[in-house]
């Protein structure tokens, strides 16, 4: 068990080590030269421009400058910002709480209302089970964004139970600022989710190992959880996981619905802005969340499952 | 022995009629895709509005005859925009899917083709892809290649590349072990014949069926970067865009600009959903 | 009292293409202690029988006929009763263990839970139980066993454990169904003997489903031969084999390798089995019986019991002499086609 998440993990730190070089490499390519995006537009003299050169390094050979920069995210210095000259880190630090709130809040709802409801629809059928059928569907269909602006119409700006901007602070305000913009993030996953988990639990009612334990007498509320949703949940904490995943990057567009100060709206600003330094750390961030949130499932599903052999290839 | 001989493998799944496996659901998706389609072909004849140009004077107005839906906070009309709009959303998923579709088929055939270690660095570079989250790809390229229709679709199309690639790489494996295959190598082919004469037309029904689950998404994706501002730009009509100009008119309490440019977006897509999950076989959120 | 007796069982499977009956009336009846073989081709309803007891039939089928557990109807059970029976006197082996257990949880807890939680004993006594059961048939190791998932054991090993499991709540009747098909056929033997000295054992009653007569013969009391959804003969080994009044029991018997005598072609049954649904008026077997008379295709045989034995033919008395001959090739008209005879073996895998 150690050996495989060591392995995972080193294999984790080879996978950012490449995706540094990539987008790093990237914004390089990016059309336009790199003080033309530092001056952003102004007319400067050369020498102001030359400064600026060698301020950034800019007349280092690319590697060179690679390798600075690397060392720097090694040691915590992700440099300043092109826009606002103010360190990268400490921008990143302040932003992440209220990403963290936000996809946390919405794995929550993925998994309570997502689980929930394909379980019962699976194990119930009947009404609830078209019910779970037709609103999967359609949750599906709904682009967050969208999700987002009707939330925002009919419960703050009609309703106005929720406030319209702003992530609160503390654990109340938190819950109240962030609940719309969490609603909006996790229903195309927890619609996912629930068709698949209602899909697994159908087809685990169907096991003949769970007709056996009927004809054995075993009662139904034991059957239901100790043999079909207890398997049924093998296949769902793949996809569950996946959505959670997923959440790192969807983040962004909830963040920019409800103006969120989240790290998700600061990668949107940058990307817009040509803010390279920002726009490269928080590239490099979310592939490390991405990474180690798809290694715990990897994880998490070795252990519940005991058919899956640790060790193997992981690939 | 000529390859013509060999008896080809009956791998290809015809599944029967095509309008049996969609059903009258399936039918019905086709059906709207077919109505939008139109709609977004035959825009200048439904509406002689212009998309792009509307009277502040006029801003916000309800439905009218001259106004069928209404105008937005530009005094646009909003029937002309969605119309128009339709051609922009449609067009960019059918370029990202077509340009996904093609990049993945590529990459598969080169692995299959050479394998072992050209198939391992494709792996590796799949891998690599993986890592990132489609979205964040996305953006990425974006950054790189900077905002607009056609900068977008190529952007979230090489997000799309390794979903595609992935699952027909398998496909074209399978396909390059059997024996026909192999006995087109014997005679002296060259892999760029044997794989686009032989290889190729046996995975088409995957990229299509890819395709069509695809088709949706990437409507959403195109949608959601249009929302950000990374990607179509006003005053361009696109259902995206749309619902994110309407968003502060919304706040303003005029919501039909973003509800039906949402509406449509919603409509489409599960239309979309619903033909590729038919086609497919496969459940909704299973991303080809 | 019979601990099981089975009065004029129907079942009928709603379909797409309307109803199919899968078993026209069947009637049995098994003494304590007894073992009952159920034998017949892939299709003649030997596995719905079993679950008519049990009530595990598909879902959607209606069921007529009675099905007597120590004389209580067991198809008019309230959903407590049914379970209580189920925990308590009856027990279930079928086909693949594999499938029986489920995979992700260990050996223990599938021993464990027919105990616990479907009859209320306690984890602990439940447990040595087990343990007990376990090195009763035959396993070596009882810790690692019960410490294994079912995926690390082989097919041999895990049907010693339903085997063990079944054995465990001490029921009154044992419903075994084809037990040994699915494995190993060096093991077979071994896992059939296991099963037969428990049952002794216990003086457990037990319905042995197989397609294989030989088998049957072996370790059952008497036996029932199925055709089309009917029991159409009734009679112990012995007389089944010196003497069977059912020209289907006939040709199954003349069908079987037979090691003794060296045979250019093995005799095959004429035409393919009927499902009980295709059965219009008169013997379901006439289109296959080379001693069809012609009004075998109009009126339909009762099963009669005559001076011991069980019959559903209506020629059963002009026939006696010749069914009971040796294999009669010729006199049946029996055509020889080896590549058919694997085709039993196939379908009922896939049953």
């Amino acid at each position: 068990m150690l050996r495989f998440v060591l392995r995972r993990l080193g294999a984790l730190a080879a996978t950012l080590l490449i995706s540094s070089f990539l987008v790093f490499s990237a914004m390089y390519a990016a059309p336009g030269t790199p003080e033309s995006f530092l001056v952003q537009g102004r007319t400067v003299s050369p020498e102001v421009l030359a400064s600026i050169r060698a301020q950034y390094g800019l007349d280092d050979p690319f590697l060179i400058r690679y390798w600075n920069w690397l060392g720097g995210v090694l040691t915590g210095d992700l440099g300043e910002s092109l826009t606002t000259r103010q360190d990268v880190a400490s921008l990143l630090a302040s932003r992440i709480p209220t990403t963290l709130w936000l996809t946390l809040y919405a794995a929550v709802l993925i998994v309570v209302f997502g689980v929930l409801a394909g379980a019962l629809a699976g194990l119930r059928g009947g009404a609830f089970d078209t019910g779970v059928l037709l609103g999967s569907s359609v949750g599906f269909a709904v682009p967050t964004f969208f999700a987002a602006v009707l939330l925002m119409s009919v419960f703050s700006v009609t309703l106005g139970w929720f406030p319209v901007f702003g992530s609160g602070s503390g654990f109340a305000g938190r819950i109240e600022h962030l609940t719309l913009p969490a609603v909006a993030l996790a229903l195309p996953a927890a619609a996912v989710v629930a068709r698949i988990t209602r899909t697994a639990v159908v087809e685990e009612r169907e096991a003949e190992h769970v007709s056996v334990a009927l004809a054995r007498g075993v009662p139904w509320r034991v059957v239901a959880r100790r043999h079909i949703l207890r398997n049924a949940m093998l296949p769902v904490t793949t996809i569950v996981g996946v959505n959670i995943a997923a959440l790192v990057a969807g983040a962004a567009v909830v963040e920019h619905a409800f103006t969120l100060d989240g790290v998700g709206a600061m990668l949107i600003n940058s990307v817009q802005q040509k803010d390279f330094a920002v726009v490269q750390a928080v590239a490099l961030l979310l592939v490390a969340v991405f990474g180690v949130v798809n290694l715990v499932i990897d994880i998490l599903y070795a252990v519940i499952d005991p058919r899956v052999q640790l060790g193997g290839e992981s690939a | 022995m000529t390859a013509q001989a060999l008896e080809r493998p009956a791998v290809r799944r015809r599944g029967g009629d095509l309008a049996d496996r969609l059903g009258p659901l399936g039918l019905a998706a086709v059906a709207v895709v077919a109505l939008i389609t139109l709609a977004a072909l035959c825009a200048p004849l439904i509406t002689s509005h212009d998309p792009a140009i509307g009277s502040v004077i006029e801003r916000y107005q309800g439905p009218s005859a001259e106004h069928l839906l209404g105008t937005d906070q530009s005094g646009r009309d909003l029937l002309a925009r969605l119309l128009y709009g339709a051609r922009t959303s449609l067009l960019g998923a059918a370029v990202v899917v077509l340009l996904a579709g093609a990049g993945g088929a590529l990459l598969a055939l080169v692995a299959a083709w050479f394998g072992r270690t050209v198939d391992a660095l494709v792996g590796r570079v799949l891998d690599l892809l993986f890592a990132f989250p489609n979205l964040l790809l996305a953006i990425l390229a974006v950054a790189v290649f900077g905002t607009g229709l056609g900068q977008v679709t190529v952007a979230l199309a090489i997000a799309y590349v390794p979903y595609t690639a992935r699952v027909l790489r398998s496909v074209a494996l399978r396909e390059r072990r059997l024996g026909y295959v192999q006995a087109a190598e014997l005679q002296g082919l060259s892999g760029l014949v044997v794989s686009v004469r032989h290889i190729l037309p046996n995975i088409a029904p995957q990229i299509l069926t890819g395709a069509a689950i695809n088709f949706g998404y990437a409507m959403i994706d195109l949608a959601a970067l249009s929302f950000l501002g990374l990607g179509v730009q006003p005053p361009t009509a696109d259902w995206g865009l749309m619902v994110s100009q309407g968003k502060d008119s919304l706040l303003q309490g005029h919501a039909q600009q973003s509800v039906f440019a949402g509406v449509c977006i919603v409509v489409a897509v599960a239309a979309f959903s619903v033909i590729g999950e038919r086609l497919g076989g496969r459940k909704a959120g299973g991303r080809a | 009292m019979n601990v099981l007796e089975l009065d004029d069982v129907r079942l009928d499977l709603p379909s797409k293409h309307g109803d199919r009956t899968l078993l026209r009336g069947v009637s049995l009846s098994l003494a304590p202690g007894e073992a009952l073989g159920l034998v017949g081709e892939s299709g003649s309803g030997k596995s719905m029988t079993l679950r008519t007891v049990l009530r595990t039939e598909p879902a959607g089928a209606r069921v007529t006929g009675r099905v007597l557990l120590d004389g209580r109807d067991v198809r008019t059970l309230g959903a407590a009763d049914l379970r209580r029976v189920r925990a308590d006197a009856i027990a279930m082996i079928s086909q693949n263990p594999r499938a029986a257990l489920n995979p992700v949880l260990r050996v223990a807890r599938f021993l464990v839970e027919g105990l616990c939680d479907a009859r209320g004993e306690s984890r602990e006594a439940a447990t040595r139980r087990a343990r007990d059961l376990l090195a009763q048939v035959g396993i070596a190791d009882v810790d690692r066993c019960m410490a294994s998932y079912p995926h690390q054991l082989s097919g041999g090993m895990l049907q010693r454990v339903v085997i063990a499991a079944a054995v465990a709540s001490a029921p009154r009747l044992l419903l075994a169904d084809e037990p040994t098909t699915a494995l190993d056929v060096t093991t077979q033997s071994e896992v059939m003997a296991i099963l037969d000295g428990q049952r002794r054992e216990h003086g457990m009653a037990m319905l042995f489903v197989t397609h294989d007569l030989e088998l049957a013969s072996a370790v059952c009391d008497r036996i029932a031969v199925l055709y089309a959804g009917e029991i159409v003969e009734i009679a112990t080994p012995a007389q089944l084999h010196a003497a069977p009044r059912h020209p289907y029991t006939r040709l199954l018997l003349d069908s079987r390798p037979n090691i003794a005598a060296r045979v250019p072609a093995l005799p095959v049954i004429p035409g393919r089995p009927i499902a009980a649904y295709e059965v219009e008026g008169g013997c379901a077997f006439a289109a296959r019986c080379p001693w069809a008379a012609p009004r075998c295709e109009r009126e339909e045989p009762a099963l009669v019991h005559d001076a011991g034995r069980t019959t559903r033919c209506l020629r059963a008395g002009e026939l006696a002499d010749e069914l009971a001959g040796a294999p009669a090739d010729d006199a049946a008209g029996v055509s020889g086609a080896p590549a058919e005879t694997g085709r039993d073996g196939e379908t009922e895998a896939r049953a």
